[in-house]
């Protein structure tokens, strides 16, 4: 009996953490930012050391872990301990509460895990749903009502898409009476059997994951989303939720919808092109540095659409490969984002940082790997995930994509240009303060890693193919 | 004496990066009295310890041998099945020296620098690097790892230091030569999908007509959009004629050399009938590049564009040279290759000297020449050796291209001879127009033109005799 | 490298290097006895075989250099020696030498690019003989303006003959310059080949419309001014000529061609020399008509091939360098127009012009004997310039300005020394058919006194006609201004309004108008996300349509 339910430790852990959040911040007055940090922190390791160690149990009928559900559940725990270790610095340079923030996030851990592991429709309702909401709730994080302008309707859409999902799930329940991926796969199977009704609930389910991924055309709240919000909640929901929705989308995919999927890889396709071109052009009309990567994230996420699909065990490792390496620079970036500090305000605009390489070389020179990592310039370990991609298309002979992908990718790139002239070829007109000693650390692990990795990355893609194969 | 030949080329492509760890650590030089030397002095160090393993490795191997010799082999990944293979032949040994010199050599032009030393020789050696790696890649995925990596330093130093008014044309210049990289990216990826061969097979893998257009069209671009050909030179040549500082000059004008060399080790000798409309295309154009630079260049007044004009004549005319369908000249163009970017370099020290000085005392380019005649003896010394006269290996070398051409196609060769003409007056006659005496100068006899110091000048003798030495026997350092 | 080369070689280099007027006549002497010691160890290896040597200029290609001296060919080197050595004496007996170590030292080096010239027997060491020439050349022309026409036309000359030695490579595949008799008949581009090969020797020799670095370099010192006339560049075109003159049989164009240019030349040099009034201009004109004699021989295919040829460019040097006499007498005074009636006080100088020009006339009918009528041409037109220079000189009204006519005097004795010794040794030699020199003895004593292109000398009052140079003008308005004109026009054209303007300017309203509508459908307003939702609506309907329902 007990056996059954051991694969839950990780998520009672967290669960545990909530509570104890809670309890702390209810009987505790003299909590400092940090409190809570440490808490979350406590119980992360804890989650992600489960986690590791139940990598292959089984919750009976529900949660099912295998290594490719704890690839990605290790690496939300590991990013968002990094993430959550930067924050402090914020939260504790402005001296601001933090309890909102670590407490969204240790929910919204809980919550990804669980939809990862499910091998249940509703499991994966509310767990996406609810960890999505919470995401969309921290923008709201420290800001007065007139800061939200437009907030509304953002999170409007994402009431109606979270609506949709749960209206696809209730569709496959209603024809297939489960949500059991498998019951629902063998009921897709039989073609003759096959309805409308199973192709809409499909296309509500893909199009509110794509929405909470912010593929384009559902990108519309990202940028703002991003640029509104503080640097904790901005980094936050641009690294560690795509994890999520990636592996879940995969997930339901190849173990519910396989058998209908054929006629939406057009869709994802268009969807992708659109992301790469919007994205990229998006990046070129923002000034502001964060909507600048939103939309540059836009693109890399759009890339990795097109690699996943048509879905197989290649594209699933290039697209993986892809959009792990992005996320790794763009982790980078968020990082450096913490020391582009003025006067204690945390600067968000190119003219702000002009010259800044003068004063901050080492924050700039980081900034320009991860940058040319990102746009997949050898040696660096962008190149790989470009690599990946692009071998994977050409493989595939898809020549159209590759030209739109490297099409898109000049128009991005442009942008990029326009931050690296600001950062170092523009003459430097304010002081910039000290950056703290461990966003220096961060940053290095970071470069080494984007360094190192391209050295020699047979392992790591040996490794990463071994993982994720065990999703099919 | 290093005995174990296996780790030579590693080394090589090392030690440029030694030394950007080494000068990321020295004194910056921002006081006054130091004013960078600290790190000059560890990119000069690096650059000559650099030539000193190349001569050992020249001694190890056979000069006459076509084949790429001293492979040294890294697995790099399993799935796809990628190895990284470097070797060396005498052509690319050539070539990355006589680029060791050209940095060496625009080294000594920046050494009194005061902006940003450090970081101008940083992206130096790093550029460097990357280009030594790029002439020593043997396989299709390391040639196009250092093709586009060359990128990033160059970008760098010509925004740093490049006095890029128009930061769209620096922009344009960085999109069109990633647009090239890209380019030749999707179609070695194509080719290793095909088949994993090595550069010199690469005319033999069997693909279908249309996918085979389409890679060698983009093969062509890629290395074409590193040379300033015609009508895509104007952001290149945009960008180069601003640049000051002498060093980044250099660099930026050794871009080229990566486009030309692409060509010449991608090009069959045998070229394959889906070619030969390339094959056309790129001489048409190439011919026409060649005629339209060397007008603009004969008609300009501005000494950086004469010069560019002239290096893009010379680099377009190795490229047709190494095109021929024969290898027996490859070696030639080598050592004419050696001695012009020597020649290159060391007239760009000296223009940019002169430069300084005219902004220094607001004297005109006119007759500046007159009273410093150090100068004037090292900038007529190697403008003449530029135009082709027997001071260097140019003038026997480039006969025997010439001759390869002349016997290819007479017509095509008289155009070619004709922009040839036009570039080196173009450069004579600006050396007359730095000579010539103006009246105004002499008239002001507070404006004091400084000469070139007694120590660069015994360097730039050493330059001149390694020239006059490569006149005499090109194989000088063999002896 | 032989030996005697190489002592040349150093004694020339350290020359240069030597601070301009330090030890003047040790360094001279050092010079002087490198000159004696080749010419001895010429003289003694007729036909050494030890003299050959493999030459790794071109590691694909052996080249065999060569310094045997045959017969003629040690005579012409010993020619070229003496000539040199004639330099180096002028040199450093004229005191207004800026730097006479130098000027030695760049003497000697050009002997050793001649020698090598002569005695190349392949077309490599001629290119870079006659190439390391043109730099030394280059070196001692310390004129800008002279400078400037002189490089520019033979850099223009020597790429010439390098493409036109790199097209015979191609198709004999061999670089001996002894077999190119036959195998020239099998070329192709035989007029193209030959054409070439005479412009580039045209160039060098300064033939008329090619004459203008010549023109410039008359303010040049007189002893560098005779020694680039005679001993470098112009003789380098006669000895490529000389070597390679199998060639030209194969175009049915070259000689006619030489024969136009070689009388014409003739005949502008004789009309220059006539009406300018510059003394050292008519000298350059006097060497141009000399080399115009020689390139007539040339074209009517006259065998001149003998060691007589450096006698008679001996007598030039030394005729020209009589000149300077004149000019060294009258207080360095270079117009004729400023001289005139100088015989009663110059009379011993006037006997040294007058050897100087017998002297000229003896070595030329020696020369040119084989053929009488070209003998006799040559003959007249010395007779009629020299003639007419030196009437103007001594006869004519004085027009001498009274510190000049108070100054003159017979230059000093070391000055006409060389023109005695050498016209006493011609003379002793053995010389038939005295009777065509008595002849042209009377002829020029005739024009002498009776000066019958006198009115020529109203020419001297022109100043656009004496400062003008009407062919670097054609040069400049046919061939620069139209190519410089083409050069803007192409900039404007491809750089500006094709690339900028049209190019560029497309791609930048295309990214412009893509961020406006981008930033339209990205505002505030509730329709652009609507819109977005409804084409994802759109393609999903798409997608089903085209994935489900056919």
């Amino acid at each position: 009996m007990l056996n059954n339910y051991i694969a839950l430790l990780p998520e009672l852990v967290l669960f545990l953490g909530l509570i104890c959040m809670r309890l702390v911040k209810l009987m505790r007055k003299d909590n400092t930012p940090k409190t809570f940090y440490t808490l979350s922190r406590f119980f992360l390791f804890f989650g992600a050391v489960f986690t590791a160690i139940f990598y292959n149990q089984n919750v009976t009928g529900y949660l099912y872990n295998n290594l490719f559900t704890t690839l990605f559940k290790i690496l939300i725990y590991i990013f968002t301990f990094i993430w959550g270790y930067l924050s402090l610095k914020r939260f504790t340079s402005k001296n601001m509460p933090s309890f909102n923030f670590y407490n969204a996030v240790l929910f919204n851990t809980l919550c990804f895990s669980v939809a990862i592991s499910t091998n249940n429709l509703l499991i994966l309702f509310f767990g996406l749903s609810l960890g999505f909401w919470t995401s969309i709730n921290l923008i709201k994080m420290e800001k007065e009502p007139y800061e939200l302008n437009g907030n509304g309707v953002y999170s409007a859409f994402s009431f109606f898409f979270i609506l949709a999902f749960a209206c696809g799930v209730g569709i496959f329940y209603h024809y297939t009476k489960s949500f059991d991926y498998d019951a629902i796969e063998r009921a897709l199977a039989v073609k003759s059997l096959l309805i409308w009704q199973y192709y809409l609930a499909f296309s509500l389910i893909m199009c509110s994951i794509l929405y909470m991924m912010s593929v384009a055309p559902f990108h519309f709240w990202f940028a703002n989303a991003v640029g509104n919000s503080i640097l904790p909640v901005a980094g936050y929901i641009t690294i560690i939720p795509i994890f999520a929705y990636f592996s879940c989308m995969v997930n339901v995919i190849v173990n519910a919808f396989y058998p209908i999927l054929g006629w939406f890889n057009i869709a994802f396709m268009c969807f992708g092109i659109f992301s790469i071109f919007i994205g990229a052009i998006g990046a070129n009309s923002e000034s502001n540095l964060r909507r600048i990567f939103a939309y540059s994230g836009l693109y890399y996420i759009g890339v990795t659409i097109l690699a996943l699909f048509p879905i197989n065990d290649n594209n699933l490792v290039s697209a993986f490969i892809y959009l792990l390496v992005y996320i790794v620079a763009f982790c980078g970036i968020y990082t450096i984002f913490y020391g582009y500090r003025s006067r204690g305000d945390y600067l968000t605009e190119l003219e702000d940082i002009k010259g800044i390489a003068t004063q901050r070389p080492f924050l700039s020179v980081a900034l320009l790997i991860f940058m040319i990592s990102l746009i997949g310039t050898p040696p660096l370990l962008g190149f790989l995930g470009k690599l990946s991609v692009i071998n994977s298309m050409i493989v595939g002979k898809e020549f159209v994509l590759v030209g739109a992908i490297l099409v898109a990718m000049l128009i991005l790139v442009y942008a990029y240009l326009k931050i690296i002239t600001v950062v170092y070829f523009e003459a430097r007109n304010k002081n910039f303060d000290e950056v703290d000693k461990g966003v220096y650390i961060c940053m290095l692990i970071n470069i080494i890693l984007i360094l190192i990795a391209i050295i020699n990355p047979k392992y790591l893609m040996h490794d990463v193919e071994m993982m994720l194969i065990a999703v099919f | 004496m290093i005995e174990n030949t296996g780790i030579l080329l590693s080394i090589i492509m090392a030690i440029p990066m030694l030394g950007v760890m080494f000068a990321s650590l020295a004194k910056d030089g921002q006081g006054q009295t130091i004013k960078g030397r600290n790190v000059l002095s560890v990119g000069i160090f690096t650059v000559l310890s650099n030539l000193v393993i190349l001569w050992i490795t020249a001694r190890k191997i056979n000069v006459n041998g076509t084949n790429l010799q001293l492979i040294e082999k890294f697995k790099w990944l399993e799935t796809p099945n990628i190895e990284l293979v470097f070797g060396i032949d005498f052509f690319s040994l050539l070539l990355i020296a006589a680029i060791h010199f050209a940095v060496l050599l625009g080294m000594i032009g920046v050494r009194n620098n005061p902006y940003r030393q450090k970081t101008l020789i940083i992206l130096s050696l790093l550029f460097l690097s990357m280009i030594t790696g790029y002439l020593l890649a043997a396989d299709i995925f390391s040639f196009y790892i250092f093709f586009e990596a060359t990128l990033l330093p160059l970008f760098m130093l010509v925004g740093i230091f490049g006095d890029i008014k128009k930061q769209d044309i620096l922009y344009r210049f960085f999109l069109y030569n990633l647009l090239g990289a890209m380019l030749l990216f999707t179609a070695l990826c194509i080719l290793f999908d095909n088949e994993n061969v090595s550069i010199s097979e690469i005319s033999r893998v069997s693909l279908n007509r249309h996918i085979e257009i389409f890679v060698w069209g983009a093969i062509f671009v890629a290395f074409l959009s590193r040379i300033p050909i015609w009508p895509f030179h104007y952001w290149i040549s945009s960008v180069n004629v601003n640049i000051t500082n002498p060093l980044v000059f250099i660099v930026a004008n050794i871009m080229p050399l990566t486009g030309v060399y692409g060509l010449i080790r991608f090009f069959p000798l045998t070229a394959p009938d889906i070619l030969e409309p390339y094959l056309l295309a790129l001489k048409i154009i190439s011919i026409t590049t060649m005629v339209v630079i060397s007008l603009i260049g004969f008609s300009n007044r501005d000494i950086q564009y004469k010069l560019f004009s002239y290096m893009t004549v010379y680099y377009i005319l190795y490229l047709l040279g190494a095109l021929l369908p024969t290898d027996a000249l490859l070696g030639n163009i080598g050592f004419s290759l050696f001695a012009y970017l020597i020649v290159i370099s060391a007239i760009e020290i000296m223009i940019s000297h002169l430069e300084k000085e005219k902004q220094c005392t607001k004297v005109g380019d006119c007759g500046i020449l007159c009273n410093i005649k150090r100068s004037s003896f090292v900038l007529s010394f190697f403008i003449l050796a530029a135009v082709g006269l027997p001071l260097s290996s140019l003038f026997l070398n480039n006969m025997l291209i010439f001759a390869g051409l002349l016997s290819y196609n007479i017509k095509m060769a008289a155009f070619i001879l004709l922009a040839i003409i036009l570039s080196s007056i173009s450069l004579l006659h600006h050396l007359f127009y730095l000579k010539y005496p103006q009246e105004e100068v002499t008239d002001s006899k507070d404006v004091c033109v400084s000469d070139i110091s007694m120590s660069v000048f015994c360097v730039l003798i050493v330059f001149m005799l390694i020239l006059i030495a490569s006149f005499i026997n090109p194989l000088w350092f063999m002896e | 490298m032989p030996h005697y080369l190489v002592i040349l070689l150093l004694a020339g280099v350290s020359s240069v290097f030597v601070p301009k007027n330090r030890m003047i006549y040790w360094w001279a002497s050092v010079v002087i006895a490198s000159l004696i010691y080749s010419a001895l160890f010429l003289m003694g290896c007729f036909g050494s075989n030890a003299l050959t040597f493999d030459w790794q200029a071109i590691p694909n290609i052996p080249i065999a250099i060569s310094f045997v001296p045959e017969y003629f060919g040690c005579c012409a080197c010993l020619g070229v020696l003496a000539l040199s050595f004639f330099a180096v004496y002028y040199n450093i007996l004229v005191t207004k030498e800026e730097s006479p170590n130098a000027m030695n030292g760049l003497i000697l080096l050009n002997c050793v690019f001649v020698i090598s010239a002569i005695l190349s027997p392949n077309y490599i060491q001629l290119l870079a003989a006659v190439g390391m020439s043109d730099v030394i050349v280059f070196s001692a022309i310390n004129q800008l303006d002279a400078k400037k026409q002189y490089i520019y036309g033979n850099f223009f000359a020597d790429f010439i003959l390098l493409n036109t030695f790199a097209l015979i490579f191609v198709q004999s595949d061999s670089i001996v310059i002894s077999n190119f008799g036959d195998a020239s008949k099998q070329w192709s581009h035989r007029d193209f080949i030959a054409i070439m090969l005479l412009l580039s020797i045209f160039i060098k020799s300064g033939l008329l419309m090619f004459h203008t670095a010549y023109q410039k370099m008359s303010s040049l010192n007189y002893n560098r001014l005779n020694f680039i006339l005679y001993v470098t560049t112009p003789l380098m075109g006669a000895i490529i000529f000389e070597n390679i003159k199998d060639v030209f049989v194969i175009s049915p164009y070259s000689y006619p061609l030489l024969k136009i240019f070689s009388v014409l030349t003739i005949l502008f040099a004789a009309l220059g020399t006539l009406c300018v009034d510059n003394i050292k201009r008519k000298a350059v004109y006097l060497s141009m008509m000399f080399w115009g004699l020689i390139f007539v021989g040339y074209a009517w295919q006259i065998n001149t091939v003998s060691p007589k040829f450096y006698v008679l460019l001996l007598s030039a040097f030394l005729f020209n360098n009589s000149l300077m006499l004149v000019y060294k007498a009258a207080s360095d005074e270079v117009l004729i127009s400023r001289m005139g009636g100088f015989l009663k006080s110059l009379k011993f100088t006037f006997f040294i012009n007058a050897v100087s020009v017998v002297l000229y006339a003896v070595t030329w009918w020696i020369y040119a004997q084989k053929s009488i009528p070209y003998a006799i041409i040559g003959l007249f037109v010395i007779s009629i310039t020299s003639a007419h220079v030196f009437s103007e000189v001594y006869l004519s009204q004085s027009k001498a300005d009274e510190w000049v006519l108070a100054r003159l005097k017979n230059p000093l004795f070391l000055l006409w020394l060389p023109i005695i010794l050498v016209a006493a040794a011609v003379i002793y030699a053995k010389l038939n058919e005295w009777q065509y020199i008595y002849g042209f003895a009377v002829l020029w004593m005739l024009l002498f006194i009776f000066h019958p292109f006198r009115k020529l000398s109203m020419m001297y009052k022109y100043d656009s006609f004496q400062k003008s140079d009407k062919v670097t003008w054609l040069y400049n308005f046919f061939i620069l201004a139209p190519l410089k004109f083409f050069g803007r026009a192409l900039r404007l054209i491809v750089d500006f309004v094709f690339i900028e303007k049209t190019i560029l300017a497309s791609i930048k309203s295309a990214i412009r108008f893509a961020v406006f509508i981008f930033r339209k459908l990205h505002g505030k307003n509730i329709w652009g996300y609507m819109i977005f939702v409804l084409s994802a609506v759109i393609i999903i309907a798409v997608a089903y349509y085209k994935g489900v329902m056919q």
